[in-house]
């Protein structure tokens, strides 16, 4: 059994990260301050049965701006990398998300998947999301997924028809975005952390929709 | 999906005999020496008799074409050799009404493809474009009447002049990419279709384009207008002999589709494996209007095509279903681009491709939202299948959205033939071709069952021709 090392980040990182034979990797983002230009990071999966999984949660207010340029590399076989980002921008804040997946001839047997989903939470806040792939070999399991998108009207009806105040009905919402993420989470210390991030940036979020 | 008798047998009928096996003799009536300049355009020019302006907006397009470099970021397109392409070949004086006119050589080379036997069966006008003009074109009787146009580009430049120039060349003009110049410099041929408001053609039209000589360039322009609650389907079929040295295909296709009108332009691309096929393709849609592309590609060797639309007014409605094959050799580097630039706009795209025996197939798109376009619905997929370990696939989605209301969604999917499915099929008595086939069929049937009937087994037939020893 290989043991799981997960790393905790304040940022997406300009870094080439090489993935070791047997190995297991988990970054967690918890992302809330943005950044000038292109960072660029890179997942590189040289040796045999190397496992990495990314999962980053991306707050953004005021203008900031989150652009990114996420590489992941399949060169040997039954490796797996998989991304999950999850952005929720409020006032004029951007992110820019590029998702290259990139499964080489002799990476059979590879595991992979990206993706990006994002919650606008102003008229100002926006989005632009490439996830790409290039597969050269069909022994492999490969897939990814992006939705852009406001807080769904129909549940936020039903929360409001519950009761709700439309502030708690609309943190509830976002909360719950988040959730499907944090529940694949091992470490219940970094999950209490970005929990309460989430429910602080939703606090002070100014923003009426 | 279990293939229907009438397919099966159809299927069976299938002659080794494909369209890109046999070539015509013909003799040109006119023909220019490779290459391209200045003189080549006005020659071009004088022999259509065209107005001025139209020899100007020529001469202004080659200047951007010259400075224009070459796209890097798609598919390989070094082999291309703008200096050993005949860009103007004209088989016959001038185009034919009657298909008993049409010359004999010619005549028998569409009736090979079984072109005129569609037109008897079911549709309401069809043209024919032979090398650079188009040789034939014929419109149902009460449509004319109607006052539906469908000629030649070039006998609409002659006839309907106003018309023509009002549109043409507004949707794409020549700067929009290096392959628009080339064709805005050098088109010929191609056809122009106006439907007038009210008008729905219930039958589809067609177009058959087919080169036919060695080094040639077909530079087709299609211009459509579908006025105010008007409605029509355009098919267009593709098909070149094999020779050993290539030829370029490169079109310019232009749709307006104005206030409640709807266009569905289908197209079965099935060029031989040496055509370069360097489209470019886009409409735009007006208030509650709808736009449908249907894009087949099975055929050349490297297909570059997205076709676009342009949501302009609200409530207007665009998709995008397009399925590429990519065989050995093949780059099939096809997708499609939907601009919303009003609110109350929705659009959905769907990509499926197959590469086989070392063939490439790649998907890129684009989504865009601009600022203030409210309530906008956009839904992407993408699936691919591979059928051998040498293959590849890409996908290159962009999605590029600068407003709140919307409801953007993509997904992509790359896998392989199910072993299970092999066994399940095989262990019925199907032998692994058979059974790939079928799964191929299958894989292939929601974006096969949208064309009209005769196209279905038709695109049928050259799924599994494709197929053919694909196995072991």
């Amino acid at each position: 059994m290989q043991n799981t090392n997960i790393r905790f980040l304040d940022t997406i990182p300009n870094e080439i990260i090489v993935l070791e034979k047997n190995s297991s990797l988990v970054l967690v983002g918890l992302i809330e301050s943005g950044w000038i230009g292109q960072r660029h990071l890179v997942i590189d999966a040289q040796a045999k049965n190397a496992h990495c999984e990314c999962i980053f949660f991306i707050l953004g207010k005021d203008k900031s701006s989150f652009s990114a340029r996420i590489e992941a590399i399949h060169r040997a076989p039954l490796t797996s990398i998989k991304a999950r980002v999850r952005a929720a921008l409020t006032d004029s804040s951007s992110s820019n998300i590029e998702g290259v997946w990139k499964v080489q001839h002799k990476a059979t047997g590879a595991d992979t998947y990206f993706s990006h989903h994002t919650l606008l939470l102003s008229d100002k806040a926006s989005v632009k999301t490439a996830p790409y792939l290039e597969i050269r070999t069909d022994e492999v399991k490969a897939g990814h997924a992006a939705s852009i998108g406001k807080v769904d009207e129909d549940a936020l009806f039903y929360l409001l028809s519950r009761g709700l105040s439309e502030k708690d009905a609309r943190t509830l919402l976002v909360e719950g975005f988040f959730e499907k993420e944090l529940s694949t989470i091992a470490d219940e210390k970094i999950v209490n952390l970005i929990r309460s991030s989430i429910i602080s940036f939703l606090s002070n979020n100014k923003n009426e929709n | 999906m279990a293939v229907p008798k009438k397919t099966k047998k159809l299927l069976n009928k299938t002659s080794p005999t494909s369209a890109s096996s046999f070539k015509t003799k013909t003799t040109s009536f006119f023909a220019v020496e490779k290459g391209l300049n200045e003189d080549i355009i006005r020659e071009i020019s004088a022999q259509k008799s065209e107005p001025k302006w139209m020899l100007e907006f020529r001469l202004k397009s080659y200047q951007i074409f010259l400075k224009k470099p070459m796209p890097l970021w798609g598919a390989d397109l070094s082999g291309i050799d703008f200096d050993n392409i005949h860009y103007y070949v004209r088989p016959q004086d001038k185009v034919k009404r009657n298909w008993e006119d049409v010359p004999t050589e010619i005549k028998d080379t569409f009736e090979k493809l079984g072109i005129p036997e569609a037109e008897r069966k079911f549709l309401a006008g069809s043209g024919a474009q032979f090398e650079s003009e188009m040789v034939y074109h014929s419109l149902a009787e009460n449509l004319t009447k109607q006052g539906v146009i469908f000629e030649s580009t070039d006998d609409a430049l002659k006839h309907h002049p106003e018309l023509f120039k009002k549109y043409f060349g507004t949707i794409i003009p020549p700067a929009d990419n290096k392959f628009a110049a080339l064709n805005s410099a050098a088109w010929s041929g191609g056809s122009f279709i106006y439907i007038p408001k009210g008008v729905h053609i219930e039958l589809p039209l067609q177009a058959y384009f087919r080169i036919n000589s060695e080094n040639m360039g077909q530079f087709e322009r299609t211009l459509i207008i579908a006025d105010e609650g008007s409605s029509v389907h355009y098919v267009e079929g593709c098909t070149a002999p094999t020779y050993s040295s290539d030829s370029l295909h490169s079109a310019v296709v232009e749709i307006i589709v104005k206030k409640g009108a709807r266009v569905q332009y289908t197209t079965i691309q099935n060029w031989s494996s040496n055509v370069y096929n360097l489209v470019t393709k886009r409409a735009a849609a007006y208030a509650n209007a709808q736009m449908y592309w249907l894009d087949c590609n099975l055929g050349s060797k490297v297909t570059m095509k997205y076709p676009s639309i342009i949501l302009c007014e609200p409530g207007a409605r665009g998709e995008i279903q397009s399925l590429a094959f990519a065989g050995h050799g093949q780059h099939q580097d096809a997708g499609g681009k939907v601009v919303h630039l009003a609110s109350n706009t929705s659009s959905t795209i769907i990509s499926k491709s197959i590469s086989k025996k070392g063939g490439r197939s790649t998907y890129r798109g684009l989504v865009k939202v601009v600022p203030g376009a409210k309530n906008v619905k956009t839904r992407v997929i993408c699936d691919a299948l591979m059928l051998d370990k040498d293959s590849s696939s890409d996908t290159y989605p962009v999605m590029d959205i600068r407003e709140q209301d919307v409801s953007i969604a993509h997904e992509a999917t790359v896998a392989k033939i199910g072993e299970e499915e092999l066994f399940y099929l095989m262990s019925r008595g199907l032998s692994e071709e058979q059974a790939a086939t079928l799964i191929v069929n299958g894989f292939a049937s929601p974006i096969v069952k949208q064309l009209p009937m005769e196209y279905a087994v038709e695109l049928n037939r050259l799924l599994t021709l494709e197929m053919t020893g694909s196995v072991g």
